[in-house]
């Protein structure tokens, strides 16, 4: 078999898909077997990716079987509903009825209406923390902050699956790309007590959202998404309003600074740029093999999850000053 | 108006189009009363949902609209999400209208 998935398919070697992928289209064959002996890891990340790399070649009347999977990877993938949202063979059989996950994962799902992003996203962020054994799910809210352990651990998760998902859906949906989708999954890693959730869409990329923008330093992937991530860049921040309101450009930079303040880390991809940022360390970035589209994927530290405070990091934005009239009760 | 009945007892509030269909609720309020007291008791929400809900408001009528707004049990952090975009849009508002100016 001359097409075989490499033992880790993660956020770090995404260019290994996307040239597996290439590979498979230049072949010029129909019906593919791909050997996933090797096949021991993959996080949210390389999940969505390769579900929807599995769903390009699918329009393209390419058929995919994955071959030699080890059993519990198998089971894995099937828990994570791949073989749901692809045209991709290998599925484990299974008798029975099937068990309600009792692991830490959060199947993987597809969106292609920003209508369903708020339920999904708090659907999400709940399961997310249902599965987190140590969030006790009866805690009664403090007397000072008026919050529960679950509300300090759930707020932040449903706050950055609200952005990333209805930004991924609303912005790659511009310039022509109007059925674009956006693909989310998610899981609680239990031994390092870490959240990691992917969100990726198929749609314009950054570059192209953000191609006439004052604040691109170069037209180039990895300008455009770093511009991105700078406060108040938006590709319609100034558009005129009715019902396509323009955005404030912070969603993103609020979001980077959740994953910051949790200790964790955010990677982001779009065309040939991928860069990541982690707390305390210097902005990585590399060129990667043509993503359509945008990712971006998150890893949280639970310990430190439910201590973010979003007013402080709203506070810290750039121009921020408290408006005099607003009356609060 | 309760944000936590109208919203359905969520208590997360985190999209533009969520906004977007509340806003209409509030506009309406604001037709038939001078003054329109928005609850937060039990609701947090995103920047990007307040700024639906009423940033849009200041960039369409002006910062006086904010005279006829109570907002009411906001959170610590709800009192910083909606000073950072009633700010930025009263900037954004000024900034149009110096601009329109005609020079002389």
């Amino acid at each position: 078999m001359p097409f075989a998935l490499p033992e880790h398919v993660n956020v770090y070697n995404l260019g290994a898909l996307i040239e597996l992928k290439n590979a498979i289209v230049a072949s010029g064959e129909s019906k593919i077997v791909i050997d996933a002996s090797r096949l021991r890891y993959i996080d949210p990340a390389g999940l969505c990716v390769l579900t929807v790399l599995a769903n390009q070649l699918g329009q393209l009347d390419i058929e995919l079987e994955l071959r030699r999977l080890e059993q519990s990877m198998a089971q894995y993938l099937e828990r994570m509903d791949l073989f749901r949202n692809c045209r991709i063979g290998g599925a484990p059989s299974f008798t029975g009825v099937r068990r309600e996950s009792e692991g830490r994962f959060v199947e993987l799902q597809c969106l292609d209406a920003v209508r369903d992003v708020g339920a999904a996203a708090t659907k999400l962020a709940r399961t997310l923390v249902g599965k987190i054994d140590d969030v006790r799910l009866d805690t009664r809210p403090d007397e000072m902050t008026g919050k529960s352990e679950v509300d300090r651990v759930e707020g932040p998760l449903n706050y950055v699956l609200d952005e990333l998902v209805e930004n991924a859906l609303t912005h790659a949906k511009d310039r022509g790309f109007g059925g674009a989708r956006a693909w989310i999954a998610a899981q609680y890693y239990p031994k390092s007590k870490k959240v990691r959730l992917a969100v990726v869409d198929d749609g314009c990329g950054f570059l192209e959202s953000l191609r006439r923008h004052a604040a691109l330093k170069e037209q180039s992937h990895v300008a455009a998404i770093e511009a991105a991530l700078e406060p108040r860049v938006s590709r319609n921040r100034d558009v005129g309003l009715g019902r396509d309101s323009g955005n404030q450009g912070v969603g993103l930079t609020v979001t980077r600074q959740i994953a910051m303040t949790s200790g964790g880390f955010m990677t982001l991809f779009s065309g040939d740029g991928w860069i990541a940022d982690a707390a305390g360390a210097q902005r990585a970035r590399k060129a990667i093999p043509r993503w359509q589209g945008a990712g971006v994927y998150m890893e949280l530290k639970r310990e430190q999850l439910r201590d973010v405070d979003v007013g402080a990091i709203v506070r810290n934005l750039p121009g921020y000053m408290p408006v005099k009239g607003i009356r609060f009760e | 108006m309760s944000l936590y009945e109208h919203a359905a007892r969520e208590r997360f509030l985190g999209t533009r189009f969520r906004a977007l269909e509340l806003r209409d609720e509030l506009e309406r309020l604001l037709t038939e009363n001078q003054e329109v007291v928005l609850d937060f008791k039990g609701v947090e929400t995103t920047q990007s949902f307040i700024d639906e809900l009423i940033g849009v408001l200041v960039l369409e009528r002006g910062p006086k609209i904010i005279e006829r707004l109570v907002f009411k049990s906001c959170s610590e952090s709800m009192r910083s999400i909606i000073n950072f975009v009633l700010g930025d849009r009263i900037e954004q508002f000024n900034s149009r209208h110096r601009s329109a100016r005609p020079s002389h």
